[in-house]
């Protein structure tokens, strides 16, 4: 299958006429402190990257290493303490940018189908194509039977999949994932990464931000692994995934897979344990 | 039965057992009957207590004059009503509540949001209004009758202020006490203020919200009362404390009974307001419900 097919599928949004890769992310050397009154916390920085067009990137490091705050710099919700965030688009229009969260990303006074049209009203798109787009991406995600349903009585893992369905729905330019599996059981988060993966390869034109604390999760998605270090978080390591963008789950099986998940990890494992030296194996 | 648990090793016996208490069967009828005693005790109690009153009452056991039986309380309590003075007094309590309530709610729900999602006049105003709100709000009254005259205007602003402080400190904190997540993923779909405001702000706060509605009508009904112990010619305050000087202590009675009703009535009113409102809430409700047995 070649990539302007795939491209095509999702055909009615005005975004999908640019060709492939439609926003470039760009951090030069920025910082992120967080200051109160008593104390102050060097969260981030110096980072410099460059992330491409239509790129996979995963962003992996030990708790505290400003993961979050790097996304949360990418999404507008915080501002760089110094240096400079830009992001590129063919003709210079805004992107899109949609984020799913660990928590409170979904809200739980309104209905599944409520949480994923709010998201396309909050664009201007109308009430009824709204609300059919969102029936689509509930579809997709499986959820169909559950558009009534408030959150609340909801597992864990599907109310994930409302998040993504949530974010996937606006189509947006750049999708950011702050540890979107991280509270799920471990057979459930392996039947999501394969559902996003599915999904991130129908649409090639998405730039996507991917932060975990897996590995394997890392390497299985991605096109390009980027290792955080310790706080202030900087870029330790930056690594091409070496699997093609067709893949499938079998990739976990091999060879490749677990040498990088293998040098990755080495690199990863300092980090870890530098703060706790004592207990580090 | 204890033939199928016999130990592998034969040097060991069975030293504890596990085995269920009664039949599903016997669990379906254990739990009828538990239903059937809990509701049977919370309208036996009452009606016991009472029947106590009467005999004591009527066996001289109890001073018959401060504590009529509650059949002579009932019977009194008729009367009043067969010349529609009992339903004058409900009337003008209820009519107090009734403006007083929703004006005080509104400015309070309005000022506890604005306050709540502004810290620049939450700053401004805070300081005063808590200075305000530990006021016993019924030493108002003397300050509303010299600013508002007898008649019933000084009754409703005490009513609508009472309500006020306690919605607007409630409001403010459950708006203050927001996840900030919420207000994050508000922001990162693209939400505008009044959007925020309509479908984040206010939803997330409306379960505490409805707390402080329910304790502001159950206030409103204790300083309405308490009011009309002092000022003017009519109401429930009014018809318990006078019967008392007129030594008719049915009255008194039956105007207290009416006052707890009312406020039963009134408070219910709110919850099932706020059920309504908050419909996602029904599942956590029913965990409650069935932690409390």
């Amino acid at each position: 299958m070649g990539d302007a097919v795939k491209v095509r599928r999702l055909s009615t949004d005005s975004n999908l006429d640019r060709p492939m890769g439609r926003a470039e992310l760009r951090a030069e050397s920025v910082t992120r402190v967080f200051r109160s009154r008593r104390s102050e916390v060097h969260a981030l920085g110096p980072v410099s990257l460059t992330i491409g067009a239509g790129q996979f990137v995963s962003l992996v490091g030990p708790s505290g290493c400003g993961k979050s705050t790097l996304v949360k710099l990418i999404a507008g919700l915080l501002t760089p303490t110094e240096g400079e965030f830009t992001i590129a688009t063919p003709d210079g229009r805004p992107p899109t940018i949609a984020t799913v969260f660990q928590d409170f990303g979904i809200f739980p006074w309104k209905t599944v189908l409520d949480n994923v049209a709010l998201a396309l009203r909050a664009q201007g798109v109308d009430a009824p194509t709204a609300r059919s787009r969102a029936v689509h991406w509930l579809e997709r995600m499986g959820l169909e039977s559950f558009q009534k349903a408030y959150p609340s009585t909801l597992s864990g893992g599907m109310k994930q999949r409302v998040a993504i369905a949530r974010a996937l729905a606006t189509e947006p330019d750049v999708l950011l994932m702050d540890e979107p599996f991280a509270s799920l059981d471990a057979s459930l988060r392996q039947l999501l990464q394969e559902d996003l993966l599915t999904i991130a390869q129908q649409d090639v034109g998405r730039t996507v931000v991917f932060v975990t604390h897996s590995l394997e999760e890392a390497i299985f998605l991605s096109h390009r692994v980027i290792v955080m270090s310790s706080r202030p978080g900087t870029v330790l390591d930056d690594v091409e995934v070496p699997f093609p963008r067709d893949r499938d789950a079998s990739i976990r099986e091999s060879l490749e897979f677990n040498t990088l998940r293998g040098t990755l990890w080495e690199h990863l494992k300092g980090q870890v344990s530098r703060p706790q030296t004592t207990k580090g194996r | 039965m204890s033939s199928d648990t016999t130990p592998v090793r034969d040097d060991f016996v069975v030293a504890l057992r596990r085995q269920p208490a009664r039949s599903i069967q016997g669990q379906r009828v254990y739990e009828r009957r538990h239903r059937l005693i809990n509701t049977g005790l919370a309208i036996g109690v009452p009606l016991v207590l009472l029947a106590l009153w009467e005999v004591s009452s009527r066996t001289g056991l109890i001073d018959h004059r401060t504590f009529p039986a509650p059949t002579t309380a009932l019977g009194e309590m008729v009367n009043l009503a067969r010349d529609g003075e009992l339903q004058r007094h409900v009337w003008a309590t209820l009519r107090r509540i009734l403006i007083g309530y929703p004006i005080g709610a509104a400015v309070g729900l309005f000022v506890g949001v604005v306050m709540g999602t502004s810290p620049r006049i939450r700053a401004a105003l805070e300081p005063t209004l808590n200075g305000l709100y530990v006021v016993p709000k019924i030493t108002l009254l003397p300050v509303f009758l010299s600013i508002l005259g007898f008649g019933e205007p000084p009754m409703i602003a005490l009513i609508a202020v009472t309500v006020f402080f306690f919605v607007w400190i409630g409001t403010m904190e459950a708006v203050v006490s927001i996840p900030g997540g919420f207000g994050e993923s508000a922001q990162s779909l693209g939400l505008g203020r009044v959007a925020t405001l309509r479908h984040v702000t206010i939803p997330a706060a409306l379960p505490n919200l409805f707390v402080s509605l329910r304790v502001g009508m159950t206030i409103a009904i204790l300083v309405i009362v308490a009011a009309e112990f002092v000022v003017g010619d009519s109401g429930l305050g009014y018809l318990i404390f006078h019967s008392r000087a007129l030594f008719i202590y049915g009255w008194m009675y039956a105007g207290i009974l009416l006052v707890a009703l009312m406020g039963v009535i009134l408070a219910a009113v709110v919850t099932g307001l706020g059920r309504w409102a908050t419909p996602w809430m029904a599942a956590d409700r029913a965990r409650l419900r069935g932690l409390g047995g």
